[in-house]
């Protein structure tokens, strides 16, 4: 949707001022002004090419789809910035179009303890993120303005006997239909995690968020246990799923089944070999489990440099 | 009635994590005035809640054969969960209407004793079941095994409020189970919801337990069981 013409809406999503070109293209078969563009990437059928105004254009079969200002190279992909929050990612695999780290844990941390709320009868746009730690939502906050330009209004909520939880919440209309887009949560009992929107930075990203929230380290007889647990069976298989992709080997989920008007929860472990990685590439912000996960990292860390130590 | 939604005809969800605190009791008593019929013999209120800093699963139920309480009573649940202490998020408030008395079924009228007593025969059955499984014995390597079983711990209180009210506690850990028991029935009994605690009943489900996971502390292998998702 949006108003104007196909040109002047890839140009206000794409275009970050003029380009040049070597066989006058077109945007949708419209000419363009000539200047020296060198190829400087191909991928498959996408070809980039920089203009001598330091300027990146994006070709599809010769044909000029858009152009920026700024691009990310890395060796196997090239991203453009988007508006909110989002890349324009061109790889050999194609394009698509990937969320940025912190918009991937705005969406974990909605999906763990927040949520998108808006009906026919009462149409409030409703971007929601509840907790009991004032960091996490200065946390969600701070993510949120960098996003969205937009400020969470938080409030205050004190129970009779002094105990504290604050919500952070927005009624922006663009923003809740972006995030509704995203599917991360389709309903409020349901939450998805959007795999098509991101890459292996946005996967550790978004598993952060929802760790913040719905994560736990426990300690016990038999030490450390790093937890995730959820109502969503749905939504637990595809976050098992989202460490396999990053290389984790989580143990399998378990279920505590109740009876209605009971609801079961879906809960799975990280094994112990693998504590240190899931410290240092996902890692929290929730303050108890940060430091609980720190010293779990120091503990494990001196131990594989003793055993290093002991091998060579 | 904001957020409500029925999953079935017989049962509804009342407040999830997100809503207002007040909103329990508004869409308690909005849903109880629409449903009750002459045919309901109870109204069976469920709170599914965890306790995030050491990953305890609980559950509270009441049951009421009063329609003009319900509200109140899911409320007043509701807070006696909140005010627990750790990172406590209630997941869900979902009420049921029932045309049986559902509470007659729930007895649990074991003493503590009994209780330990059964988790220490259970723990020994699952030693000796799963200290010869071929990965537990691999990795012990003649190293002391000890199983820790996922359980959970009920417990019946008697109120003059409601017709019962049953806590339920699930966790690895069982010392932790019990201190979280007894917090729970203390804060039910600060709330002026139950007088005291009838009794519990240990549930340890040896059939369907399976390897959740491995690993070794202190020169000891520790064996994880639960009930996995098939």
């Amino acid at each position: 949707m949006g108003g104007g013409s196909a040109i002047r809406q890839y140009e206000r999503r794409f275009g970050q001022g003029e380009s040049v070109y070597e066989k006058e293209p077109t945007i949708h078969g419209e000419k363009c002004e000539k200047y020296e563009a060198k190829t400087i990437r191909v991928f498959g059928e996408y070809e980039i090419r920089k203009t001598e105004r330091e300027e990146y254009e994006l070709l599809k079969k010769g044909e000029l789809i858009g152009k920026f200002s700024k691009a990310i190279i890395e060796e196997d992909r090239f991203l453009f910035p988007l508006c909110r929050g989002t890349l324009l990612e061109v790889s050999e695999e194609g394009l698509r179009e990937i969320t940025t780290s912190r918009k991937a844990e705005i969406c974990g941390l909605i999906a763990s303890d927040g949520g998108l709320y808006s009906t026919r009868e009462h149409p409030d746009f409703e971007v929601h993120f509840t907790s009991k730690h004032r960091e996490l939502i200065e946390r969600y906050n701070d993510l949120f303005k960098e996003v969205y330009g937009i400020e969470p209004h938080v409030y205050h909520k004190r129970k009779r006997d002094g105990r504290e939880y604050f919500e952070a919440r927005t009624y922006d209309r663009g923003v809740y239909f972006d995030l509704l887009d995203l599917g991360i949560k389709p309903k409020a009992f349901k939450f998805h995690v959007p795999f098509k929107h991101l890459d292996k930075d946005g996967l550790r990203a978004y598993l952060r968020g929802f760790f913040s929230g719905d994560g736990n380290i426990s300690k016990s007889e038999e030490g450390f246990s790093i937890k995730i647990s959820s109502t969503c069976e749905e939504g637990i298989k595809e976050l098992w799923e989202a460490f396999k992709l990053l290389g984790f080997h989580p143990n399998p989920i378990h279920v505590s089944k109740k009876e209605p008007p009971l609801h079961n929860y879906y809960v799975f472990s990280i094994p112990e070999d693998e504590y240190v990685r899931f410290a240092e590439e996902i890692g929290t912000y929730h303050p108890g489990r940060a430091k609980r996960l720190e010293s779990i990292r120091l503990k494990y860390k001196s131990e594989e440099e003793k055993e290093e130590g002991r091998e060579g | 009635m904001k957020r409500s939604s029925e999953d079935k005809m017989s049962h509804a969800t009342v407040w999830m994590w997100g809503d207002d605190l007040e909103a329990v009791r508004v869409n308690s008593e909005k849903y109880v005035s629409k449903r009750w019929r002459e045919t309901i013999k109870e109204c069976v209120i469920g709170i599914t809640g965890r306790e995030r800093d050491e990953g305890t699963i609980f559950y509270l139920t009441a049951y009421s054969s009063n329609p003009k309480r319900v509200g109140d009573l899911a409320e007043r649940l509701l807070n006696a969960a909140l005010n627990l202490e750790g990172d406590v998020k209630v997941d869900f408030v979902t009420i049921l209407l029932s045309d049986h008395m559902n509470s007659e079924k729930e007895s649990y009228r074991d003493d503590l004793e009994h209780v330990e007593e059964e988790y220490k025969i259970n723990r020994q059955i699952l030693t000796e079941k799963f200290g010869m499984d071929s990965r537990v014995k691999t990795k012990a390597g003649g190293r002391e095994i000890i199983v820790v079983p996922e359980m959970s711990l009920k417990c019946e209180l008697d109120s003059d409020y409601a017709n019962k009210i049953i806590t339920d506690v699930v966790d690895f850990d069982f010392q932790r189970v019990k201190n979280f028991i007894h917090s729970l029935s203390k804060n039910l009994i600060y709330e002026g919801l139950a007088k005291h605690i009838v009794g519990y009943k240990l549930f340890i489900d040896i059939e369907r337990l399976e390897i959740e996971s491995i690993s070794t502390y202190k020169d000891k292998v520790y064996v994880r069981l639960a009930t996995l998702l098939s």
